[in-house]
């Protein structure tokens, strides 16, 4: 602007102060670059990049920034970041995508940018703790990581020196590739523990029946036909690689369908939004497979060749010949029940629909791309049923590993070479794989604490790493009881960048870095192609650029905050001290002779044995690691299709016979199947083919389950509720576009868009309840019963109420940390078991160095619901039925917003319930345990596999 | 160069990326967005559906912030960025008053006005805005509107697009793919206290103040101060139904009644504009009024003794002070308040306004000075007569510039309006000051007062029937702020006129004072109500 003469002259007179007028606005720019803007730096500019500071301007000043590729660790998507670290205050200064990333392909979802948040979030913890007093006391004191180290890895070599499966590290969200796996081997333990079963064990056992892979990889990008039984357009991983394709695919003309009771943004986005009654979707998808057979839309070709249709005709139609067409006909017998009707009836949509959706899918043939991950598999009683009966449709339509089609996940995921590989575990603890679940998929983690206190066991040390039972696993008071109890759990230990409500009942807390702090592989099948990306500490990289010698993370971290990685090569040293327990030999530098690895030269030595890596580094000048902090990501292969059709290698089949029939065996075992003059590798189960009929399920137990169908009704099945008591089904575990599970409560930017988990309710179950827009509704859960808000709305199904994940978080007065979305809790024992959670006050402001912590301006927190649902153990998959059946009431004067009710000798009554289900049905054919062929974190030697007989 | 964006609702999922993106890339303080999606929901179970809305600066080609902008703190850009110097604000907020998009608001932490500037920084060395860039499904398109090859360009040529507000003639540069009538219009849906997983509140942006007082459990003086935040925002319970204002809770009872519901915004901004403001009017009325009516009574030589020119004087310039420091105190950077006059902007009429009001004054000073020793002649009056009027009236024009505000868009009723205000007032105060009832002031005032109700009327009954007028004149007239409004009519005019006529013309000072109450109610009510209609 041109300033005015009276400003100009007042300026000079000093009645106001100068201001700078550094150009023209006026004017045009001479245009230098090209005509479109660019996106992002080009990595050349990376190591000194500038930038004007958009906080100066209009004054142009310029900052420079080290730009430092890493991974997102706020799902387990692992998106590409670059952080930008001001080189004048050595700090990062904001994260923008990396677009070297093959995945995220340079863009981010909101919880990407929101690392920074959690990086300079006030409260973060920053130092080793010890706790003083009573475990959950709420009183710590700061150590030193030397005594941390000392005094916990004491405790496990005691253990480890009794027995194998005394020490457990149980973690939420892993993010790397086989890191602590191979740690928790060279310590010879059983004592892997994920959260498999309140999160995939139900999709994993529906695919895993299929074709042993345990997971989904649809090829959106180039599907005709799309279905979503998630809402991948909002949350779960790979929400924003996915929710790229999926757009990518319908701006080609692709059509999406969505089920889902709730109307998700993703359902909104649909062309079909089908808002099926929870359980029935396998009831959906049985008649869409009918209707796709009836229709002659299936390929024959793919099914004749790749099904296990003789084993089918063998073994439930013994007298019928080995013939495809006779395979077909006993189909349509077998799914005479799946029609259109019956389907609608279960789900309560129009049959229309169903027929119109199962016509897109046949016609969309191999280009049909599907996916469920959690959702109604996880839900419900037999949820493992519904993505068996999705999958079928993509057999049905020969879309298996297609273009445009759904691949199985190894495909499209790296698996790593270590510089050293501990042999598997002697053990097997049942404590994480109790015997009764033969094909859970997988760790039993959800009733770890009933298992305790059913004294089946106990633990000696237990990690909880990126892993918050307390709040986010049902029954979380039963979680507290047991980690309270020192005689269940000898010695707890958090790692954690964040406060959360599982930490408050550690013995230790230790502080780990957060996404760019930290070391971590990172490889998943977000399309049709293998890629890795490292999630490096940038601060590091940053040091060594600036020529600095870095030998521990830790140094440049904040406070004294480790990274997991280190933390083990060093608490694996610090056990084996006397070097008599055979662990530090698994902990050896493969280039340095006798002398302990460090975490450059493990990930040196993955890098080196990266199949092209090397290649390409070197056109770039770079070794191979040096390449991976430089760019961040590596494509190891792209357009991985029908990798079923590989064909077998000499080595393969020596020795190796081809029967009549096209199996190649070798060993009694089939290798592969020779079709029309090829020696494939086909598919890892038990007949190399996509499996119709398991006689897996035979062998375990459920012979009325060798083949998908739709035959165990859901928990929450209209007929288990009793309407006259207002019983309705409480859908608890859909996610917001903007949180991480437990754990975004510490990113300001997140929380401030999303704090609340009102009790959604269809108009015409407010109106039978007599409620208004915003009342109180109480939600009586089979143990207990909490009180919440109501947010009426024509988005969710009639007869459901629904209430999100994420919000409801607590710290009781005593505790710190998140702030920024915890509510102030009182929790009092009345009883035995009979446990109250009271909200002292909401989200309040406070005073801190970051002055947006006063501006707070929302005051709700929400409710914490899941701590109200019991364990709901599935029988076959051991997924946590996460569907609660709710009875619905006004609450009383005396029962208040954020009012939580417990009876934990219900919820432990309502475990021993839903165990015997899986104890009446315990099967354990030539003494297996569980299906040799089956996936298993963590595999111990195969003896384990068989019970000892007693 | 004509820098634009498409936001392309075929593709957007309303991921809040955008949001937060831009948050890191400029700092924006908690409370307050430079970029937000607004989802709303409608239909009827299984026929629901749920639209995204981006909503943020439309970088008009006529922005009606950089005319109504005081110190050219705003400006366009050649490239067609309309960018802000923080540096420049003085806090005035009259630009949030002027953009139809609500796309401004103050920073907390610099108490100055900030929106999105287009990555301004980022353009200017070639690279695209932080939203584009992180945005999943690539939803945002940003780009020269000029360049007829560019993909922003292919995009607005081959598609249907939608902008918003296309009638208030600000030519907006942000055009929507696919985008609906429902979510752009503010009237389809309202604003809620509380919304899908989030609530709704006014401790943000300028009242961010508000949410640290919080803290100490809520200082009342502060609340009476910061009357957008009513009386349900001031209770101690930890968790509580915090209303926006009360007429939000109002319009929540209509809320049901609609098909179609907003079900997540950005947090409401509050009345931008409290009491400082009807109040500036008022005591400038007063202060203009009186001198005007003392000058054009000794003109007209209608009974008005030379013996009070020193107390209309010393009133007027009292009130004229006190005008400014009403103000000033209005501004979020009081510490700036000479830029107003030092670093003009020409076109805005808070500049002219500022000049006219330092004329006034000036002229009131020499008037007092001359009064004083006593070289009292007429020669004053008549300049003075001329920037009393102007000063009584100007507000009208700057209100029009208030582009935002429908009801604000007839300036010349308006400034009639606030003439007759101000002449009753000045009749009122002379007749005060003289310690009688004149004859002429006494005329004046009960004509004045007659007129005055058939402007009201006129105000509410014969209006443009914009959507937002409707709204504004029902909450007027039916609304919680309606007993203002009514109160306003009986005691200010109702009263007045019927004392006077019950009783006698002696009761001037009964009913007068009466009417000056009324004078502030009415302003107060057109000024405040206009400002709770929704503008996203």
């Amino acid at each position: 602007m041109k300033k005015s003469w009276i400003e100009t002259f007042s300026e000079s007179l000093g009645l106001i102060p100068r201001i700078s007028e550094e150009h023209n606005f006026m004017e045009e720019f001479p245009i230098e670059g090209p005509k479109e803007l660019y996106k992002y730096p080009d990595p050349s500019e990376w190591e000194d990049f500038t930038e004007l500071d958009p906080l100066s301007w209009p004054k142009k000043i310029e900052k420079h920034y080290s730009i430092v590729p890493t991974t997102c660790f706020n799902c387990e998507s692992a998106c590409g970041l670059l952080a930008y670290i001001d080189k004048e205050t050595n700090k990062v200064r904001k994260f923008e995508g990396n677009p070297h990333h093959p995945g995220s392909r340079g863009r981010n979802c909101a919880k990407g940018p929101a690392t920074i948040n959690q990086i300079n979030d006030t409260e973060r913890i920053l130092y080793p703790m010890k706790r003083k007093g009573e475990r959950g006391a709420g009183k710590w004191e700061r150590i030193t990581w030397e005594q941390a180290l000392k005094e916990i890895s004491t405790k496990i070599r005691s253990s480890l020196l009794k027995r194998k499966d005394g020490v457990v590290y149980h973690v939420g969200r892993p993010g790397h590739e086989g890191y602590t796996e191979r740690v928790l081997k060279a310590w010879g333990v059983d004592g892997h523990n994920s959260h498999t079963t309140i999160c995939s064990a139900g999709a994993r056992t529906g695919y895993a029946l299929w074709h042993k892979y345990d997971r989904p990889s649809p090829d959106h990008t180039n599907a005709e036909v799309i279905l979503l039984a998630s809402s991948h357009l909002e949350t779960g991983h790979y929400f924003n690689p996915h929710a790229q394709r999926i757009l990518e695919g319908m701006m080609k003309g692709a059509k999406l369908i969505v089920l889902d009771p709730r109307l998700s943004n993703t359902a909104s986005m649909a062309d079909e939004w089908m808002p099926t009654y929870p359980g029935s979707e396998s009831a959906v998808f049985m008649s869409m497979g009918k209707i796709i057979l009836e229709e002659e839309l299936y390929d024959a070709n793919y099914l004749r060749d790749w099904v296990n249709w003789e084993e089918y005709l063998k073994n439930l139609h013994p007298n019928d010949p080995i013939d495809f067409t006779q395979f077909i006909k006993r189909l349509k017998q077998e799914w005479h029940q799946y029609t259109p009707e019956y389907a609608a009836k279960e789900a309560q949509v129009d049959p229309e629909q169903i027929i119109r959706v199962a016509k897109l899918i046949g016609n969309a043939g191999s280009k049909f791309s599907s996916h469920i991950w959690r959702g109604a598999s996880i839900g419900n009683l037999g949820g493992w049923q519904v993505a068996r009966a999705l999958h079928l449709l993509n057999v049905l339509t020969g879309s298996v590993g297609t273009e445009g089609g759904t691949s199985p996940s190894a495909w499209n995921k790296f698996h790593p070479s270590f510089f050293d590989n501990p042999p598997a575990q002697d053990a097997w603890n049942e404590m994480i794989w109790p015997p009764e679940y033969t094909m859970s998929h997988y760790e039993m983690s959800q009733i770890l604490p009933h298992l305790l206190k059913d004294n089946r066991g106990n633990l000696d040390v237990y990690f909880t790493r990126v892993f918050n039972p307390v709040w986010t696993y049902p029954d979380g008071f039963t979680w507290i009881e047991m980690l309270s109890d020192e005689k269940k759990i000898g010695c707890h230990i958090a790692l954690t960048p964040t406060w959360n409500e599982t930490a408050f009942f550690a013995d230790y807390v230790l502080p780990m870095g957060h996404a760019s702090e930290r070391h971590d592989l990172n490889s998943y099948e977000t399309q049709a192609g293998v890629w890795i990306a490292f999630r490096q500490p940038v601060m590091r990289e940053k040091a060594r650029r600036d020529g600095k010698n870095i030998n521990f993370t830790y140094e440049v971290n904040p406070g004294e905050v480790w990274e997991e990685d280190e933390f083990w090569i060093e608490l694996s040293w610090w056990i084996d001290q006397n070097n008599d327990m055979g662990i530090r030999q698994h902990f050896l530098s493969p280039y340095r002779e006798g002398e302990k690895i460090n975490i450059d030269e493990y990930y040196q030595y993955i890098f080196e044995n990266t199949s092209g890596l090397s290649e390409v580094a070197k056109k770039e000048g770079l070794s191979p690691l040096e390449y991976m902090r430089k760019f961040g990501a590596f494509l190891v292969e792209s357009d991985v299709y029908r990798k079923n059709e590989k064909n077998l290698s000499k080595v393969d089949l020596k020795d190796s016979i081809i029967k009549p029939n096209g199996n190649i065996e070798k060993n009694n075992k089939i290798i592969g199947l020779k079709i029309k003059d090829q020696n494939f590798v086909g598919y890892p189960t038990p007949s190399r083919k996509q499996e119709i009929f398991s006689q897996t399920m035979v062998d375990f137990g459920y012979p009325e389950h060798s083949t998908p169908g739709y035959r165990i009704k859901s928990h929450v099945h209209p007929d288990n509720l009793d309407k006259q008591k207002n019983e309705y089904v409480l859908l608890p575990n859909f996610r917001l576009p903007t949180h991480i599970h437990s754990r975004s409560a510490n990113a300001k930017w997140l929380t401030e868009i999303a704090h609340r988990n009102p009790i959604w309710i269809h108009p015409i179950d407010a109106e039978n309840l007599l409620l208004k827009e915003g009342e109180l509704l109480k939600i009586k859960t089979e143990i207990g019963w909490f009180i919440d808000k109501v947010w009426i709305t024509e988005g969710i199904k009639p007869g459901i109420v629904g209430c999100s994940h994420h919000v409801g978080r607590w710290r009781r007065q005593q505790d710190e940390g998140n702030r920024f979305m915890t509510n102030t809790v009182d929790i009092t024992q009345i009883n035995n078991g009979e446990w109250r959670m009271r909200t002292l006050s909401g989200v309040e402001p406070w005073e801190t160095k970051d002055p947006d912590t006063k501006r707070i301006w929302w005051r709700d927190g929400g409710v914490h619901q899941n701590i109200t649902h019991p364990a709901n153990p599935d029988p076959i998959s051991g997924a946590h039925c996460w569907l609660q059946k709710v009875s619905l009431s006004k609450p009383n004067d005396d029962e208040h917003y954020g009012d939580v009710f417990v009876d934990t000798n219900k919820s432990f009554a309502h475990f021993k319930k839903w165990n015997q289900w899986a104890l009446d049905r315990e099967v354990h054919p030539n003494n297996l345990r569980r299906p040799l062929w089956m996936g298993r974190p963590l595999t111990p030697k195969i003896e384990q596999f068989y019970l000892k007989k007693k | 160069m004509n820098y634009g964006f498409v936001i392309d609702n075929r593709l957007c999922i309303g991921c809040h990326a955008c949001t937060v993106a831009c948050k890191s890339e400029h700092n924006v303080p908690i409370g307050v967005n430079r970029t937000h999606v607004k989802y709303i929901e409608g239909g009827e179970f299984p026929n629901t559906f749920r639209e995204f809305s981006v909503h943020r600066c439309n970088h008009c080609a006529n922005a009606p912030c950089v005319d109504i902008c005081p110190t050219t703190a705003l400006y366009d850009r050649a490239d067609g960025i309309v960018d802000f110097d923080n540096d420049r604000c003085i806090g005035c907020k009259s630009c949030m008053q002027a953009c139809p998009y609500d796309a401004l608001y103050i920073d907390p932490e610099t108490n100055t006005a900030a929106k999105c500037n287009y990555c301004a920084h980022k353009i200017d060395s070639h690279y695209e805005p932080a939203c584009v860039i992180v945005c999943p499904v690539e939803a945002i398109i940003s780009g020269d509107l000029n360049d007829e090859k560019s993909k922003i360009s292919n995009l607005v040529d081959q598609q249907e697009t939608l902008v918003r507000k296309p009638e208030k003639g600000t030519v907006p540069n942000l055009y929507y793919v696919n985008g609906s009538q429902t979510m752009l219009d503010p009237n389809a849906t309202e604003k809620s206290n509380s919304y899908l997983f989030s609530e709704q509140s006014t401790g943000v942006g300028h009242f961010s103040e508000y949410a640290e007082n919080r803290k100490n459990k809520a200082d009342m003086d502060s609340l009476l101060v910061q009357m957008a935040i009513e009386n349900s925002s001031r209770t101690e319970t930890p968790i509580d139904e915090r209303a926006v204002d009360m007429v939000s809770k109002e319009i929540q009872n209509q809320l049901n009644n609609k098909d179609t519901k907003r079900i997540y915004d950005s947090p409401n901004k509050g009345v931008l504009w409290g009491w400082e403001v009807p109040s500036y009017v008022w005591t400038k009325a007063l202060s203009a009024g009186t001198f005007f009516m003392y000058a054009l009574s000794k003109l007209l030589n209608v009974g008005i003794n030379n013996l009070i020119e020193f107390k209309v004087l010393l009133f007027s310039l009292v009130f004229m002070g006190l005008t400014g420091v009403l103000l000033i105190m209005d501004l979020d950077r009081p510490d700036r308040f000479l830029y107003v006059l030092l670093r003009p902007q020409w076109k805005s009429w808070l500049v002219r306004g500022a000049y006219i009001i330092t004329v006034f004054g000036f002229i009131l000073f020499l008037s007092f000075i001359t009064n004083i020793y006593g070289y009292s002649n007429n020669i004053l009056l008549y300049p003075g007569l001329l920037f009393a009027l102007l000063t009584s009236t100007y507000t009208a024009f700057l209100f029009r510039q208030a582009k935002a505000r429908d009801f604000w868009q007839s300036p010349w009723f308006s400034a009639a309006h606030m003439f007759i205000h101000s002449i009753m007032a000045g009749s009122i105060v002379l007749m005060l000051l003289a310690g009688k009832s004149i004859f002429f002031l006494q005329s004046i005032f009960q004509l004045s007062l007659l007129l005055n109700l058939l402007m009201v009327f006129k105000e509410i009954i014969f209006y443009k029937e914009t959507p937002d007028n409707i709204r504004t004149v029902e909450l007027i007239t039916r609304g919680y702020y309606s007993k203002f409004f009514w109160l306003g009519i009986i005691i200010g005019n109702i009263m007045p006129l019927g004392i006077l006529l019950i009783f006698s013309s002696n009761w001037f000072f009964i009913s007068g004072a009466l009417a000056l109450i009324g004078i502030f109610l009415t302003e107060f009510v057109r000024i405040r109500v206009p400002q709770l209609i929704p503008l996203s």
